[in-house]
């Protein structure tokens, strides 16, 4: 047998080998379409939900126009002199919450954080007896698109709170003529079964 | 009346105020207690049922409905705990067994809703599973019986239109 013709047999052969491969192929094909029904099924049925929020704002009530609006925020408060705000809490998250709202007075050159809550030490916690709590159900899909809206299964509010400082915390303020009231918004864990702070909150400079 | 009987009925009065007296204690701290328990067993209740209400994947009409139902026991609870700490301990465990027994309901209601999903979910995804499997099947069979032999067909059909040429120069196969 010459050389060439061995070379030709040796080619053949690897002819023979290609179509087992043709058959490997054609399983591997046959195991992705397979993998591919059951990625498609499982993402349809088994859909991750998306991060949600939760929102808290302060309102104004506008008697001219007989609407809520986010502007003309009282700019003192006396202690003969109350001031009235609204707040609103919606549920953009994916679940039911169970929200606390906490309402502090504390120094004007305090900072806020979201990280971490105003500590009792440093704040004067207003309305004690007075505890703002609502179970709100999460907005659907569709509510979540809509703006401007006041009332739902998934917002609390707009809630009146007529803001007062008394003696006791105005002896305690230090600043000068300058107050800050901290709207903190916090939620019941129910793993831990005690409200955690959000990192949620608003709040007012008042010349006290 | 003899002046013994008269004793005898004075220390009787005294007797029973005295115990009468001590009775009114008792049963304030009973109350106390039972006030307590039940507000406690309505708080725990409350975390089951947001516990259940967080776990829901879709929030329908319905289980908005409980999440309002669930907020009025909440309330309810919150009275409970104003009167207890206010002494009205009666009410206080009105308050709380009413807020209990709404909570029961909620429970009961969810369960049978997370039931009846469960059991549609089962039937939704053991059709798909078949349907997918079936699917599976049928594109194997029909891959191996028609595609893969067409082909092989063609293949040979393109193989037989090649011709062999030897060139003893390079050793190379055209």
């Amino acid at each position: 047998m010459t050389k060439e013709k061995k070379s030709l047999i040796k080619k053949v052969n690897s002819k023979l080998t290609q179509s087992q491969v043709n058959r490997i192929i054609t399983m591997s094909i046959i195991l992705v379409v397979i993998a591919s029904v059951i990625g498609i099924s499982s993402n349809v049925f088994f859909q991750k939900k998306p991060d949600g929020f939760s929102e808290l704002s302060l309102l104004m009530y506008n008697d001219l126009t007989e609407n809520f609006e986010a502007n003309n925020y009282p700019t003192r408060i006396y202690s003969y002199e109350n001031a009235s705000v609204y707040f609103m809490v919606k549920n953009f998250e994916n679940s039911v919450k169970y929200y606390q709202l906490q309402i502090k007075v504390v120094e004007l050159t305090q900072n806020v954080s979201s990280q971490q809550p105003i500590s009792a030490t440093s704040s004067f916690t207003l309305y004690a007896n007075d505890t703002f709590e609502k179970i709100l159900s999460p907005a659907t899909n569709a509510e979540k698109r809509e703006t401007g809206f006041l009332a739902g299964d998934y917002i609390w509010g707009p809630t009146e709170l007529v803001l007062y400082v008394n003696a006791e915390v105005v002896s305690k303020i230090t600043s000068p003529n300058f107050l800050k009231i901290v709207f903190e918004l916090w939620e019941f864990n129910t793993e831990k079964e005690n409200f955690q702070y959000t990192g949620v909150f608003v709040f007012l400079e008042l010349d006290y | 009346m003899k002046r013994y009987q008269k004793f005898i009925l004075i220390l009787w009065i005294f007797g029973t105020t005295t115990m009468l007296y001590n009775q009114i204690p008792i049963a304030q701290s009973q109350a106390e207690q039972e006030a307590s328990a039940a507000i406690q067993e309505a708080d725990e209740k409350l975390t089951y049922v947001l516990k259940l209400l967080e776990e829901i994947p879709n929030y329908d009409e319905d289980i908005r409905n409980l999440t309002l139902q669930t907020d009025v026991a909440r309330q309810l609870i919150k009275e409970a705990k104003d009167n207890y700490a206010s002494s009205n301990f009666t009410i206080s465990y009105q308050k709380a067994t009413g807020a209990i027994l709404q909570l029961d309901s909620i429970i009961g209601e969810i369960d049978s809703k997370i039931q009846s999903k469960t059991q549609n979910k089962i039937v939704v995804l053991t059709l798909v599973g078949v349907l997918a499997g079936l699917g599976a099947i049928v594109f194997s069979f029909l891959f191996i019986s028609k595609i893969y032999p067409w082909y092989e067909n063609k293949k040979i059909e393109e193989y037989s239109k090649l011709e062999i040429k030897y060139d003893n120069s390079r050793g190379d196969v055209k």
